[in-house]
This record gives C-alpha cells, structure tokens and sequence, in this order.
C-alpha cells in the first residue's frame, strides 16, 4: 500500500462527535483513525507516516481517512 | 490607576473653576494655579500608564476629556464675575461629579475590582516555544499550575493560541495574585499576562438569546427552547396547521448510522426495532440523529420533533457504522437496499466520503433500488466545506443533499456546498440540541445534524402523501424555503409551515 509523508498540524474538529485530524502544508485535510495521546494537541506541528486507511466513510465526512505508522 | 485619573481630573476642573472665581475677583491665585498644574501632571500620567491602547485614549478618552474641560472653562468665565450664577453653575456641575460623571470616569481604564474566574483567574501567553513547565517551576510557591487555554481549537488559523494558557491560582493564595503577575511579568517566557475577569451581559442587553418555552410552540417538551431551528423554522405555524390535517399512513424513518439507543425515552414510543444489533449506539451519533428526526413529541420529556403526536412516523436503526463512526462503501449501499426492502419511506444517511464515479455508481443503484420502492433518500452534505458533488452519498443522482445552516442562516463554515447538485437544501447544523444514549442529551454540530431535520419533515411529507417521489419532494422543499445570504452554496432553508401549504 502507497505510504504517505504528511507534514502539517494537529486540529481538532468539534464536528459530529469531534475528531482530531491534520491538515498539511498544502491545505489537504487527514483524519488519523487513531492519534497518539502525546499528539492529541490543537496546533500542534506534526511529520507522519502513514498509509491511506480501508475505511472510506464515516460519520465524521471530513478529510482522508489513514493509519498512522510514525509520528513525530 | 483609574482613581488617580479620575481624581486628576477632577482636580484640573476644580482649580479652574476657582481659577476663574478668584481671578474675577482680582485675588491671589498662586495656590489655585499650583493645584491645577500639579492635577494636569497626576493626568497625564494616569493617562499614560492607564490601560488601554494608545489609539483609545487619544482618539477617545482625550477629545472627550479636552471637550467637558473647554465647555466648563467657557462657563466659568461667562459666569465667573457673577456671584449666584457661578453658584449654580458650581452646585450642577457638582451634582453632575458625584451622581453620575464620577463613575463614569472611574470606569474609563476597566474596574481593577472586577471579579475573577474563580478556576482560573490570570490569562498566561507564553513566548513561541516556551516550556510552560518552566513557568511552572518560578510559581512554586504558590502551587500555581499552567493549564491550556484553548486545547480543542476548532480552526487551524488560530493556532497561535496553543500557547495560551490559564492558571488557576489556589484559595489560599487569592491575596498574592500582584505577586503572581510581577513574577509572571518578569519571566523570559512570557509574552503577557491578564487577569481573567469574569463578564457579565448586561441582562437587559441580552436580547440575542431568543428562548423559547414549549407553550410557545404549542407542544409540552420542556427543553424545545433549546432547539434554535424551531424559531427559523415556524413551528408554531407549522404545528398549527397539522393539526388540522391527518396522515395518510404512518412513514417510516431508517437511520443508516452507528445504531439508535432503542431505551432513549423521548424515543421509545416511536421507536420500531429492525435488528438487536441496531437498537444500541456506543457512538451516540445515531441517536442524536434519531432524536432531531423523530423524537416523541408532547411527552413532557427532552424534546421535540415535527411529528407533533403519534401515527405520524416512527423511526427504525439499521447500523452501518461501526463504533468508531466508520464503515465501507459496501456496508452503506447493503443498508439502503435492506432499509428499502423493511419499507422504509426516508433513508436518512448522515455519513459520507469522497467519491469518484464508481462508487457514485454504486451508491446510484442502490438510491434508485430504493426509489423504486417508493424510499426518498436523503444524506449529509459533507463537512470538508468542499463541493458536495465529490462525496457520496451527497453527491449521488437522487439524493437529497442537506448542508448545514447557523443560527443566522449562514453557512456554517464546515459545510460542504450543494450549488452543484440537483437536489440540495439547507437546514439547521450547528449547535444542535437531540437525544444521546443513557437517556441523556447533547448538542452537536454537523451536516450530519441536518440531514435528519429534511428527514424528519419528508417523513411528515410522506404521512400525507405516500406517493410522493424524491423529485416532487424536493420541489415542495425548494420552493417552500427560505432565500438566505449564502443560499447559493447552501440551497433554500427549510420552511415547514409554507411548505405544509404548498402540500395541502
């Protein structure tokens, strides 16, 4: 599976439920289906490895869904 | 700092009175004049180290100090050679210091007495960078501890504030709060530190908050005031006028989600089980939609929906979200298909992901399945405030689109646009008062909370006219709704009580 680089910042949405997702240098919006606690902090500036997730759609209908392998 | 202003000013007002007095009368005016000039500078340092920026007090607090001075210096030397005149003068002006004038000058830096947040009285920015614990470490003493200001910021361009924090100083130390500042002020650290004054509206002024009583709308639910969409949306009118009408059959709503708490109790009596598996909601997001959807109404409980009494419609759960609030593309399209098959009149989806033609495709022959058997489906547009025409459902031929409106009827920021569609609509999505699991109730905001709203009225819709197809519904929807500012990327706003009028 394609592994992707992001580069970005830590935002939480306060939509649906409320998520926590990143948002990349370009504007592209990612939703981790699972962040780390340490990361769990608005604004805070992320680089991630990760891979696209299986999982398409989801109540939360906000950015690309993946599957963190690295974060720092 | 306020006191030092206001009794330099004071003083500046009352030496040149008596400047003019003394003056007219060819007395010695040495002590008057000492007075005056020492008053000038106590006020001009007061205005100098007072709060507020720069701009404030020279466009504002100067021009309006300099006027009231130059109007009563005018007043003194017209009335200074005249004894009983200048009495009067000197009694109103008088009156006017102590009852009104006085505290109005006192106020004119902020009140240093003004109350804190008892949890977190000072307001911290730390320098980029900044280890708070080492901010921390100075405040030892005082057992203060440095808490985030804002954690769970909801737009990203304001996360500079990351490093704002809140500090929370103990009882026992409320007293040494001016120590705590001059320490904070004197750490490397730190940008800036504020007292965290506690701000209270005026209650006469509070005429934003438009609250609402059940009897308002006719129905008993006490929490209705809670639900702003209900003013936007009439439903005193609209309750008024189902009442003289009577459904034709009872629709069904099919919540396609993460399960509905069967037990809520403003649901259970509208409530019909479709599986075991989907009558419980970890999530809770489910539930909230069902709430907005088909809440019993008229039960002295929670809230309301458009079903104003039962025999109007009942709400079923089919999950196909898992606990986490995500599915697939095949678990979705397998949910409409069984909705439709268990006679479900509305296919409420408040859930979605970007889409490309296939899945497009594939989701379209499931809506058109449904169409078939009489269903009208109807998704969330999508939270990306993208174009909703890339997701699906959203973006699905013969789905009604609903985006998400503000208390304003503004776009919510969120919201993604249905000006491409051919069946988009508006309805309310923020701040969203519905049912939550554990017979409890919660607000959220999302197009998620919309599409249940469109749900619930074409549930109402279908009860009076089984026939109606999504096409003719959604033209009853769109030309009943309201025009708003946005309403090119939103579509009209739903309007129930017109469109009942449209329908009958």
């Amino acid at each position: 599976m394609e592994q992707l680089e992001i580069k970005g910042r830590i935002v939480w949405q306060d939509l649906e439920s409320g998520f926590w997702g990143i948002i990349d240098e370009d504007g592209r919006q990612w939703r981790p289906n699972s962040l780390p606690a340490a990361f769990q902090r608005d604004g805070a500036e992320v680089r991630v490895k990760a891979e696209r997730s299986e999982e398409g759609f989801s109540m939360f209908m906000w950015g690309s869904p993946i599957t963190i392998l690295d974060i720092q | 700092m306020a006191a030092l202003y206001t009794y330099s000013y004071v003083g500046i007002l009352l030496s040149t009175l008596l400047w003019f007095f003394l003056n007219a009368r060819e007395q010695s005016t040495t002590p008057i004049k000492m007075l005056f000039w020492s008053s000038l500078g106590v006020y001009s340092i007061s205005m100098f180290f007072g709060d507020g920026s720069s701009l404030y007090k020279m466009l504002i607090i100067l021009p309006r100090d300099i006027a009231i001075y130059v109007l009563i210096a005018l007043l003194a030397n017209k009335f200074a050679a005249r004894l009983g005149s200048f009495a009067v003068l000197a009694l109103a002006l008088g009156s006017v210091m102590t009852f009104y004038y006085f505290d109005v000058l006192l106020g004119t830096f902020g009140s240093e007495s003004s109350e804190l947040s008892p949890d977190a009285e000072l307001i911290v920015d730390l320098k980029k960078d900044s280890d708070p614990a080492s901010v921390e470490a100075a405040l030892e003493e005082y057992r203060c501890e440095l808490i985030p200001a804002f954690p769970r910021l909801q737009a990203a361009r304001y996360a500079s504030f990351t490093d704002n924090y809140i500090i929370n100083v103990p009882d026992e130390y409320a007293d040494d709060i001016d120590d705590i500042i001059d320490l904070l002020q004197s750490d490397a650290n730190v940008d800036w530190v504020e007292r965290n004054e506690i701000i209270q509206l005026d209650p006469d002024e509070d005429e934003g908050s438009e609250e609402y009583e059940a009897a308002d709308y006719g129905v008993n639910d006490p929490d209705v005031g809670k639900l702003w969409g209900f003013g936007r949306m009439k439903m005193a009118e609209f309750y008024q006028t189902l009442a003289r009408l009577r459904p034709r059959k009872q629709a069904r709503i099919a919540i396609l989600d993460t399960g509905v708490d069967a037990e809520h109790p403003d649901l259970k009596r509208n409530y019909v089980s479709s599986d075991r598996n989907s009558d419980r909601d970890v999530v809770g997001h489910g539930t909230h939609c069902a709430g907005i959807a088909a809440a019993v109404s008229n039960n002295r409980i929670g809230i309301a929906s458009f079903a104003p009494k039962q025999g109007w419609v009942e709400v079923t759960s089919i999950k196909v979200l898992d606990d986490r609030g995500t599915g697939t593309d095949q678990g979705i399209i397998a949910g409409i298909i069984r909705a439709a098959d268990e006679d479900a009149d509305i296919i409420s989806l408040s859930l979605g992901g970007r889409s490309d033609d296939e899945k497009h495709r594939a989701f379209g022959e499931a809506v058109e399945y449904a169409n078939d058997k009489g269903a009208i489906v109807v998704a969330a547009a999508g939270n990306s405030s993208a174009n909703a025409r890339h997701f699906a459902p959203a973006g699905t031929k013969g789905v009604i689109a609903v985006a998400a409106v503000d208390n304003e009827l503004n776009r919510a920021a969120f919201s993604n646009s249905v000006a491409d569609l051919d069946f988009g609509i508006a309805a309310p999505g923020v701040d969203i008062y519905s049912t939550y699991p554990g017979d409890a109730y919660k607000l959220m905001s999302g197009t998620s909370m919309s599409a249940p709203y469109v749900a619930g009225l074409l549930g109402i819709m279908k009860a009076l006219r089984p026939a109606l197809n999504t096409a003719d519904a959604y033209k009853l929807l769109q030309t009943s709704g309201l025009e708003t500012d946005d309403g090119e990327a939103t579509g009209r706003f739903i309007q129930p009580a017109a469109l009942l009028q449209k329908l009958q």
